[in-house]
């Protein structure tokens, strides 16, 4: 891996990615962590920088806004795929990262922090998970750092934690030598494994002190981590999640992911129904905070994101005062990008004057931050001064900056940043299959379709695409009216039905469509694809073959290696799309047979 | 993490970089066959008012450009380039505060509702950058949230399509430095020449794409508050001036920027004020960029066979066109305005009459060769030949080989099935595309 060498450029890109990416997260918001988890997804491949980015970050950032983080780091690990190699990365500091986290933290986040932990057994080496239980539950008794009265509740939750995991009371590690005295200031290196003796002592003592605790405490089961995000979903994202946790049960090729979808509808369950123990008028605990953004019950259909002014209105922490946070606010939008030095200019973009009222566009999600915009008069004289804010309405005032296309949003338009970012990945995927793809500009539209047209980003299955082909997908189906480009694609998405076909897709088991070709007199599989000897579902394989890692046998070869009757093969050569050069007849040209295939997925 | 793709022609020139200072912007020519990357390091900086990504590296080939930075901004170029020099002296302040001028105008449509936003027209000579300017203005709408068409009816250079084309584009994004309007789903109407020669016809197109605009504004509240950007075509004097003139009637235009000539400021605001029927125009006179080149005859061609060949293959080179035969018989040919009949062979007494949005049919021949031909949104033959001037089209082909014996001609189609109709529209503009 060349991202994983300190010195190389994509480590050194990355890291800074990573670390600008990670100014926005200043509040616990779940479009933030998922997108931030998702960019870590995307940086794999110098997943050392994105980890040294986090550590970092967990060290410089003041203690309320910790975390956040460490639900980042959560986020990271128990993603798909990615998971198992970011938990061996942040294995090797998490001891440092999580205890001085606790150690700096205000009682309620402790109790978070309690959560997390609880639920990383499986993700991190039981050993460590043990130790930092044992060592927080040590820390619990120490005086909080805000000197808010609440270690009793801590150390109830640590030993309900603790007992509600079967081995939790280890003997034979308690035995062990400690290396706690060793622990406050260590150096870094030391840490790495430094768990992996079983050196999860000390814990014992306060295992015992915090008994009485337990005793009194109310025997309520907290509900696993993914439950509790999922409990701040709103109704119809769980009820989304559900509909493809089913649907991956039911593909017999995701069969090793199989009990991760069950796991996560077992997670689901528990989440509902402690909404619907929620709903009962008879209970009378305290609310279950939701994990992410923190929100009574009654308010989690709308989980509103975080806005400026909540930001103001936390308490101020140490010397960090409103305005200051105003001011990093503001440069981690507004100069997100520069931080990569260099910057030799005097620009006046971290000058308080600039901050346009956070809430002043809230009525005005079109037009963003420009309700604060200097009057300038449409005349020759009066556009020549230079208005500073005019600037800044469209960068600082803009901060949310997404790092792909340098497209920004307002503040408070976060959630249409997310489904930017979201669109960014949907865009990525399609741009890696590319090589797979043929694509064409499609025709145009005619004036009644081009009037309805339009490239909408919240539903990219019908947009042709922001930065992507000029294909146009849906440019191409509307105009399909009028005749030609529909024609097209049927013929080019269909197979002609041999002898021995199933009659059912290969991977999903549904029923292929077929239909008579008038033309070539023949039936045909619509919307599929022959790969070898079988046939598939057009969207059965493209998927198979990005997610589950179906053998690449591409279309294309095989679609030679079969033995097609004559007939097919003329067709082929009939509809065969290349890549012309017009230097040379059409008659020297060899025609490209699996590309009738391939187009198949374009379509 | 994608690899950048490798710079073509195995050039050895070491990448360069450039620091920008706030407000000074980095030129930059690159040559039609050559290919270079520009990555910005740190700072901000944009292309035309659209803001670049740090740290990506955007292609180019064959273009005239500016790395504007408003904060400062370290730039490297990598690859082949004809210029490349950073310049102090920019418009950009002029052409930033019109943007916020323009804004203040959509935020009052907004508040008002019903009332459309600043629908604006951009004239001036040729090579004082029109476009660019069209560019800068879009892309700030965008970046402000607003969702503007664009009208282009600068016909010599099809910034939306082809040349020889008049059409309007949504701009729902900031223009890609990259691709241009090439992504974007246009709205054309075949003009067929590469000047606005034809009077009627390019009033009359106009006219239509006034219509679709209007109606579009009217469908569309967020579009109406944005409002519209017109470019126009070089041509300021004599008809071009009337051009103007009926563009502003049409479309209501109520403010017009005029780029680097006073004249036509003067002129276009004592026609303003003096005609009755156009209440409140403002006309603004902007600076042109030193950048602005004027651009040799020859490169312009160069710059139209790119464009068509752009159409066909993708700004990337990355579609793929059908080539195909198709059978003379199987199709219309017609060419809209006939040249005037020389009053020597008229009657006595009778004056020429005005052919020149007649639709006359085209027997085919080798003259169609390397033409671009207009392939009509009228699915068939229209009983009325003449509807077809109304008509917008749907894309284009372009005559590769003439077979006169067999009857068929070998044509480029931009993707593959049946053409959507079997009325093409014969053009003036010829395309000396190298395949």
């Amino acid at each position: 891996m060349a991202g994983s060498n300190p010195a190389s450029a994509e480590y050194q890109r990355t890291f800074r990615e990573f670390s600008d990416s990670l100014d926005f997260l200043k509040v616990n918001s779940k479009i933030h962590i998922d997108m931030l988890t998702q960019l870590a997804a995307e940086s794999q491949s110098a997943a050392p920088a994105v980890v040294a980015a986090i550590e970092a970050r967990l060290r410089q950032v003041p203690a309320d806004r910790k975390l956040p983080i460490l639900y980042l780091i959560d986020s990271i690990v128990k993603a798909k795929v990615i998971g198992t190699t970011y938990a061996g990365l942040f294995e090797r500091n998490l001891a440092e990262t999580f205890v001085e986290t606790y150690t700096v933290v205000g009682g309620e986040d402790r109790r978070r922090l309690d959560r997390v932990l609880n639920l990383w057994e499986g993700y991190f080496p039981a050993p460590l998970v043990q130790f930092l239980r044992d060592r927080i539950v040590g820390l619990a008794q120490t005086a909080d750092p805000r000197r808010q009265a609440a270690p009793r509740p801590d150390a109830s939750a640590n030993v309900r934690m603790a007992s509600s995991h079967g081995g939790a009371a280890p003997g034979p590690q308690q035995q062990t030598s400690s290396v706690w005295p060793n622990y406050e200031a260590p150096p870094p290196q030391a840490h790495q494994n430094f768990y992996a003796g079983g050196m999860v002592a000390g814990g014992a003592q306060q295992w015992s002190n915090a008994g009485p605790a337990y005793a009194s405490a109310p025997p309520t089961r907290p509900l696993s981590y993914d439950a509790q995000i999922f409990a701040s979903w709103p109704q119809f994202e769980r009820d989304g999640l559900r509909a493809s946790l089913l649907a991956g049960l039911r593909d017999p090729m995701a069969v090793h992911q199989h009990a991760q979808l069950r796991r996560q509808l077992a997670d689901l369950d528990e989440a509902e129904a402690h909404l619907r123990s929620l709903m009962q008028p008879q209970f009378n605990q305290p609310v279950q905070q939701s994990y992410y953004a923190p929100l009574p019950p009654d308010a989690q259909s709308q989980q509103p994101p975080p806005t400026l002014s909540q930001l103001q209105t936390a308490p101020p922490e140490g010397k960090l005062d409103v305005s200051s946070l105003l001011q990093q606010f503001m440069q981690s939008g507004a100069l997100g990008a520069l931080t990569g030095g260099a910057l030799q200019s005097a620009t006046p973009l971290s000058a308080p004057q600039v901050i346009p009222p956070p809430t002043g566009s809230s009525g005005h999600a079109s037009s963003g931050a420009s309700m604060a915009l200097p009057h300038v008069a449409l005349d020759s004289d009066a556009v020549k001064t230079f208005r500073n804010d005019v600037v800044e309405s469209l960068y600082s005032w803009r901060p949310l900056l997404c790092t792909q296309c340098a497209f920004r949003f307002p503040a408070d338009r976060r959630t249409a940043m997310a489904e930017h970012m979201d669109w960014h990945f949907r865009a990525n995927k399609r741009e890696r299959e590319r090589d797979k793809n043929v694509r064409s500009r499609r025709w145009y539209l005619p004036v009644d379709d081009w009037l309805q047209y339009k490239e909408t980003e919240e539903d990219d299955e019908r947009q042709p695409a922001f930065f992507t082909d000029g294909t146009g997908r849906d440019g191409g189906q509307t105009s399909g009216a009028t005749g030609g480009a529909s024609a097209g694609e049927s013929v080019d998405a269909a197979v002609a039905v041999l002898p021995d076909d199933a009659t059912e897709c290969s991977i999903c088991g549904d029923k292929l469509e077929r239909v008579y070709n008038q033309d070539d007199e023949e039936w045909r599989f619509v919307g599929a694809v022959r790969v070898g000897a079988q046939v598939f579902h057009t969207r059965c394989h493209a998927d198979a073959v990005t997610n589950h890692g179906l053998p690449s046998t591409s279309p294309d070869t095989s679609f030679d290696a079969h033995p097609l009757d004559p007939r097919q093969k003329r067709k082929v050569v009939g509809f065969a799309c290349e890549k012309i050069n017009l230097t040379q007849s059409i008659a020297a040209h060899g025609p490209f047979p699996g590309l009738i295939s391939l187009w198949c997925f374009v379509v | 993490m994608e690899a950048d793709p490798p710079v073509l022609g195995a050039d050895t020139t070491p990448p360069r970089s450039f620091t920008l200072n706030a407000q000074h912007e980095l030129r930059v020519e690159i040559d039609n066959e050559k290919r270079a990357t520009i990555t910005v390091l740190s700072g901000t900086a944009e292309i035309f008012g659209t803001e670049l990504a740090v740290d990506r590296a955007y292609t180019f080939s064959g273009a005239k450009l500016a790395v504007f930075s408003w904060h400062g901004a370290t730039v490297q170029i990598a690859g082949p380039t004809e210029v490349a020099y950073v310049s102090k002296e920019t418009p950009m302040t002029s052409y930033v505060n019109t943007h916020a001028a323009l804004e203040q105008l959509r935020i009052a449509a907004e508040r008002m509702g019903s009332q459309s936003g600043p629908r604006v027209l951009i004239a001036g000579a040729g090579d004082v950058g029109k476009s660019s300017l069209c560019k800068i203005l879009l892309s700030y709408a965008a970046r402000s949230g607003r969702r503007p068409l664009y009208v282009d009816l600068d016909v010599g250079q099809g910034s939306i399509s082809v040349p020889g084309v008049m059409a309007t584009a949504l701009v729902e994004k900031p223009v890609d430095v990259e691709e241009g309007f090439s992504n974007h789903i246009p709205l054309l109407y075949h003009f067929g020449h590469l000047s606005p020669d034809n009077h009627s016809l390019y009033k009359s197109i106009m006219g239509r794409i006034a219509t679709a605009v209007t109606r579009r504004c009217q469908s569309d509240a967020h579009t109406r508050h944005s409002g519209v950007i017109i470019n126009t075509c070089g041509w300021i004097e004599g008809p071009g001036f009337q051009f103007i003139m009926s563009a502003i009637d049409l479309f209501q235009v109520d403010v017009v920027l005029t780029i680097d000539s006073e004249r036509l400021h003067h002129d276009i605001a004592t026609a303003v004020n003096s005609s009755g029927t156009n209440n409140q125009v403002a006309v603004v006179s902007l600076p042109k960029s030193g950048g602005v080149v004027s651009r040799p005859q020859v490169f312009r061609r160069k710059t139209r066979n790119e464009r068509v060949k752009q159409y066909f293959y993708g700004i990337k080179n990355d579609l793929f066109p059908s080539r195909t035969t198709i059978k003379l018989n199987d199709f219309v040919f017609v060419r809209i305005g006939a040249p005037p009949v020389p009053a020597s062979c008229l009657p006595l007494g009778e004056t020429p009459a005005n052919n020149e949005l007649k639709v006359i049919t085209v027997t085919p021949s080798t003259d169609l060769l390397y033409t671009v031909l207009s392939v009509s949104a009228s699915p068939q033959v229209p009983s009325n030949l003449q509807s077809l001037v109304d008509t917008n089209v749907l894309g284009f082909v372009f005559v590769a080989a003439v077979n006169m014996d067999k009857k068929e001609l070998t044509i480029l189609a931009p993707s593959i099935g049946r053409l959507p109709s079997n009325v093409l529209i014969v053009s003036a503009v010829k395309c000396e595309m190298q395949l």
